[in-house]
């Protein structure tokens, strides 16, 4: 990440970003709360004092990742993928019905699970990838608006034919098998090991090989791409088929990982958030680490502080959308294209 | 001598992020009643210059006088309150509004909250007509031809009162009877006692217009001369700073064989839907090993169709295209490529180049299975074609002339049987396209077919053993360019004036 | 049948308003992602408005100022970071949401839905069974305004000329940065007007209570290739299917996930079956 930051005008830039927004933190509890210092500490030591709290953000680090990666994927061709909410969501529910179903097979049945969580969602984002290349429909509109739909299907999937009888949630049947814990009490598990592997992999797929150069020139500049022999329409596919099976792997990890069973709207907002994390990776994949690391941190931190001080945590949402302001800021960052 | 309208003093501009000394101490003055040409290469600093007088952007250190006064100018609208008045070489017009609302954009005339439309239109109207230009200020500017829009900025700049005009490259778009037009009218402004100011290249045109020629080199002034001191060698020794040969070119005419053909067209016609004029119309040609074969038009008469075909870009509604009589109509261009297409677009920017991608990202597009090479395969390329970047510069922080040399040299690295290059020495200055051009020729005795699309008819004629003018979509003359050929005469074609 | 009507009327209100903004910021050659945020925030702040100052007029000022004063704010860090307005305006909707949030959490202890007794009511006059209200008759004659304003006021020509070409706009000595804003604030007063509309008309604020009809507002002018003549036909479009879509809610036993997900089945379709028509428009024929 270091190496790559273009010059100190860059790192100066994403210095004043994470201050600013600290800033606001702030400003916010002092505004908002009754015991100021008390929400303060929460938000900004909670997450680190103890392990429960530091393996749960680690934790929820593994979904923002994944998204994340999935966003700055069809980015770097220039695709804005608008249905991450939807895709991570459905790719949740189905790996938990194929886990849950292929439990016979030991813990083979999570990678059944990753798969068809990473397929289905592929195929989500496929549909806004074949109008885009047939029609020239705007991908942005069709993932968000194919993505509301998909939710509200999920929805009712969750809550009906998938439901577990057995217990008052509203959530699927809980798979058998799950990776393993590595840092208890807290939720953190081996997820963190292999998202952070398929970061490495997709790093090296993005800047070294055939595939991430023809992305990156179709982003850079569709028509010279056209010109030079690449099929604008392949890239298109293949990048937005990539974006969409990471968000269901984001969502499949959650489930393997986390919860064991996809319980109604629990994912919500996660594909929000991957947007940003996407944005303050400066189109670098290994900048999601860090990216993913901030935002868990404030997430968890706000949690903390809902819970032990009269707070709400949705000033989180205040933060990030400062964050999210600031991000793509020529003046602050330079021009990361 | 006349009397002074703008003069500047001193006058220095310092890039910092790309350390260039743009515009270094000058010193000089305009009069009214005169036409005086800044001559220089590009990267002269003369489009700086103009930006400074225009208000785009401000000078680092020196002064600027109007009627020897002391300004300063930090944008367009100072100028255009102090009198002065420009014409872009990229005009600055919107294709959707009539020539009226053009020219009164930012100047609106208000009546009732609401535009006073109808003063607008007869204040237009009225000035047209005080200069006899043949156009109607109710039509949109798509409807109007490259000549046509230049009097809309002309318009734009007197509806300003402006007494100051600045022309920057104004005949880069004009064929040879707009620019002798454009050229009339200019007289008349200097007639009217205006100022003048025009920035130009071509030799040949400061020599016709101007009164005064002042020379740049490198952000500095060389002189500042009487025209009548000056002849064509001198001038272009002065801008040049030595002296550059035009290449020689042996021409074989149109002795050409079946068996030398590589390329063949047979009635291409390309049409958009719901419209009844093809933009291509039944084009058949064929082009031949060791032949250069020259297209001229102006733009709009099916010349960027045919670019788009040749590359791959666009289909066609009918007929058929041959690549050593195999049939290639159609094809896309990462098809065409595979057959061995290379091909320098016109627009270096938008088709040749990906500005956010490196030098090598750049150069390596032909070679997408040996990225990992792609620094070693860049240097040869970089040095033999004397670039000026180093691999992993962004395209973007390359020069125009470097970015078209670097597109030059890959597709001429990449030739296989034929190449088609469409204005390759576009705003490119003598010496770069001098030799790009013994390149073209060097490609052409090794035997390759070399398509030349070009809007410069003196390039066209230099370099092509045939000549096709395109004019409404269809090849109206065909000339063998080993004869003398007439560029008045040319250009009447290229106007469809002759058919 | 009355029923049916009068739901049409209801949701074109704010969908007609929505659009009608949203085509200023589109020709000034901006898309307003933010449409969401500014209708949610607008929502809020004139229902907290209305229970304060027990006035209408007063209510719904207050919410178009919130969302007049988000829209500035979306519009000039835009402009003065350089930043991308796709991104902010994403931006803008998560602030929305969270004000929004972190307000009725301070002030109503909820978090989002807080549901106003004895409000005062919108006014409306019922034709033959038809409800008409104010909100319905102000959009229809500020659509007309916004007709004369972008065809005949100088604002109006600059505003369209930024959408063509921003970059040619210096030159002519008009700031960019500037007609962009103009857009961008009638577009916040629009997205106002829609929000007060909303909340006023439900009686009640509800978290996401934009439901994404800035989406919709969107696809709308989409649906009227940019054209103001059109906008008023492709709203109807859309308030009709959403009607229906309720009216058979009604009737069949469908689950309420499926059918909330109707109305966004229905926008893709529309969008989709556009934009395929425009793709065989242009289309070079073979």
């Amino acid at each position: 990440m270091m190496k790559k930051l273009k010059n100190n005008k860059t790192l100066k830039g994403i210095l004043t970003i994470i201050s600013l927004s600290l800033i606001i933190l702030v400003v916010l509890a002092f505004l908002l709360s009754d015991e100021p210092l008390l929400t303060l500490n929460a938000i900004f030591v909670g997450p680190l004092s103890n392990l429960y709290y530091f393996g749960n953000t680690l934790n929820s680090m593994i979904p923002l990742m994944l998204g994340g990666l999935g966003i700055l994927v069809a980015l770097k061709c220039g695709l804005m993928n608008l249905g991450g909410e939807g895709q991570i969501y459905l790719g949740a529910l189905f790996a938990s019905i194929f886990a849950y179903k292929f439990q016979g097979l030991g813990y083979i049945s999570i990678v059944i699970g990753l798969i068809a969580g990473f397929l289905i969602s592929s195929l989500i984002a496929g549909i806004s990838g074949i109008f885009k290349v047939k029609y020239n429909t705007s991908e942005m509109i069709t993932s968000y608006l194919i993505s509301v739909v998909v939710t509200s299907i999920t929805n009712y999937l969750i809550s009906s034919p998938y439901k577990d009888p057995k217990t008052n949630l509203v959530a699927t049947s809980k798979i058998k098998y799950m990776l393993h814990d590595i840092l208890l009490p807290s939720q953190l598990t081996t997820g963190i090991i292999y998202a952070v592997i398929i970061i490495i992999v997709l790093n090296r797929i993005l800047n070294h090989t055939r595939f991430g150069y023809e992305n990156r020139m179709v982003g850079y500049n569709k028509e010279f791409a056209r010109y030079g022999g690449i099929s604008i329409n392949k890239t298109y596919m293949l990048s937005m088929l990539l974006s969409g099976g990471l968000h269901g792997l984001a969502g499949g990890f959650a489930i393997v990982g986390t919860y064991g069973t996809a319980i109604k709207s629990f994912s919500s907002g996660m594909g929000w958030n991957a947007i940003a994390i996407a944005l303050i990776a400066l189109n670098n994949p290994l900048g999601v680490i860090p990216a993913a690391f901030f935002f868990a941190w404030i997430n968890q931190g706000t949690l903390i502080a809902m819970q032990t001080t009269n707070i709400t945590s949705d000033i989180a949402l205040i933060v990030q959308s400062c964050i999210l302001f600031l991000t793509t800021s020529v003046v602050l960052l330079g021009d990361n294209k | 001598m006349a009397d002074t309208a703008i003069s500047v003093e001193h006058l220095s501009k310092w890039y910092k992020t790309e350390s260039i000394m743009a515009n270094d101490d000058l010193t000089l003055s305009f009069h009214r009643g005169e036409i005086t040409c800044i001559a220089g290469e590009n990267g002269a600093g003369k489009s700086t210059l103009m930006k400074i007088l225009f208000g785009m952007t401000t000078p680092t250190s020196g002064k600027i006088f109007v009627d020897g006064k002391e300004v300063q100018i930090p944008h367009p609208l100072v100028a255009q309150s102090l009198g002065i008045g420009m014409v872009h070489q990229k005009f600055k017009l919107f294709n959707d509004l009539t020539i009226s609302e053009n020219v009164a954009l930012g100047v609106e005339k208000k009546k009732h909250f609401l535009l006073d439309k109808k003063t607008i239109r007869k204040e237009v109207q009225q000035l047209i007509d005080d200069h006899s230009f043949k156009l109607n200020a109710d039509d949109k500017i798509k409807n109007l031809g490259t000549g046509e829009k230049q009097l809309v900025e002309i318009l734009k700049m007197l509806y300003r009162k402006a007494e100051i005009l600045i022309f920057d490259e104004p005949t880069a778009v004009l064929t040879e009877s707009e620019t002798q037009s454009l050229f009339n009218t200019v007289r008349e402004l200097k007639e009217a006692n205006k100022c003048i100011i025009l920035i130009t290249h071509k030799v040949e045109e400061i020599l016709a217009i101007s009164d005064t020629i002042s020379v740049m080199r490198k952000g500095k002034l060389i002189g500042t001369y009487e025209r009548s001191h000056l002849d064509e060698k001198k001038l272009s020794d002065l801008i040049m700073g030595e002296h550059v040969d035009q290449v020689k070119v042996h021409k074989v005419g149109n002795n050409f064989s079946e068996e030398d053909r590589v390329i063949k067209f047979e009635d291409v016609t390309v049409y958009r839907k719901h419209q009844a004029k093809p933009l291509l119309d039944h084009i058949s040609f064929n082009a031949h090993r060791g032949e250069i074969l020259g297209f001229c038009g102006v733009s709009g008469n099916g010349m960027g169709i045919l670019e788009a075909i040749l590359g791959g870009m666009l289909p066609i509604s009918s007929g058929h295209i041959y690549l050593n009589n195999s049939e290639i109509t159609n094809l896309t261009s990462d098809k065409l490529r595979k057959k061995g297409l290379a091909f320098v677009p016109a627009d270096r920017y938008q088709y040749g180049s990906a500005a956010d991608g490196t030098l090598s990202e750049n150069l390596i597009i032909n070679h997408k299975n040996h990225l990992k090479e792609r620094n070693e395969f860049s240097y040869p390329l970089i040095e033999q074609f004397d670039i000026d970047g180093t691999v992993d510069q962004k395209m973007k922080t390359l020069s125009g002339g470097n970015i078209q040399k670097a597109i030059v040299a890959r597709e001429i690295e990449n030739m296989k049987s034929y190449i088609v290059l469409s204005n390759p020495t576009w705003g490119m200055d003598l010496a770069a396209t001098a030799y790009i051009h013994s390149q073209i020729i060097n490609l052409k005795r090794k035997g390759a077919s070399v398509i030349l699309l070009s809007s410069n008819v003196d390039e066209v004629l230099l370099l092509s053993d045939k000549i096709n003018v395109l004019n409404n979509g269809r090849i109206v003359k065909s000339f063998d360019g080993s004869k003398h050929l007439d560029k008045l005469i040319i250009g009447e074609y290229m106007l469809g004036k002759k058919v | 049948m009355n029923s049916l009507i009068n739901n049409t009327l209801s949701i074109l209100t704010p969908l007609l308003l929505i659009s009608t903004g949203a085509l200023v910021t589109d020709l000034a050659g901006s898309l307003n992602i933010a449409l969401e945020g500014l209708v949610t925030i607008s929502a809020l702040f004139s229902i907290i408005g209305v229970s304060i100052t027990n006035s209408i007029v007063l209510g719904t000022l207050i919410g178009i100022s919130s969302s007049m004063i988000l829209a500035y704010i979306l519009s000039t860090i835009t402009s003065k970071l350089k930043a991308n307005i796709f991104i902010t305006g994403l931006a803008t909707n998560l602030l929305a949401t969270g004000i929004c949030s972190v307000t009725t959490f301070s002030i109503y202890n909820t978090r989002g839905n807080v549901k106003f007794e004895n409000l005062k009511a919108i006014s409306k006059f019922s034709i033959g069974g038809i409800e008409i209200t104010l909100f319905l008759i102000v959009s229809l004659i500020l659509l007309a305004l916004t007709y004369v304003f972008l065809n005949m006021s100088a604002t109006g020509l600059r505003i369209r000329a930024c959408g063509m070409d921003p970059h040619s706009l210096k030159s002519y000595g008009i700031s960019r940065s500037r007609t962009k804003l103009i857009a961008f604030l009638i577009s916040g007063f629009f997205c106002g007007m829609a929000g007060s509309y909303l909340s006023l008309n439900l009686g009640s604020y509800v978290a996401g209570i934009s439901s994404g009809k800035g989406w919709i507002g969107l696809v709308i002018i989409y649906l009227a290739g940019s054209n103001i003549k059109y906008l008023l036909p492709a709203a109807l479009t859309f308030a009709v299917a959403e009607a229906l879509s309720i009216y058979y809610q009604g009737i069949t036993n469908l689950p309420p996930d499926i059918v909330l997900a109707l109305p966004s089945v229905f926008t893709l379709l529309v969008m989709v079956i556009v934009s395929i028509i425009v793709y065989k428009k242009n289309l070079v024929q073979r």
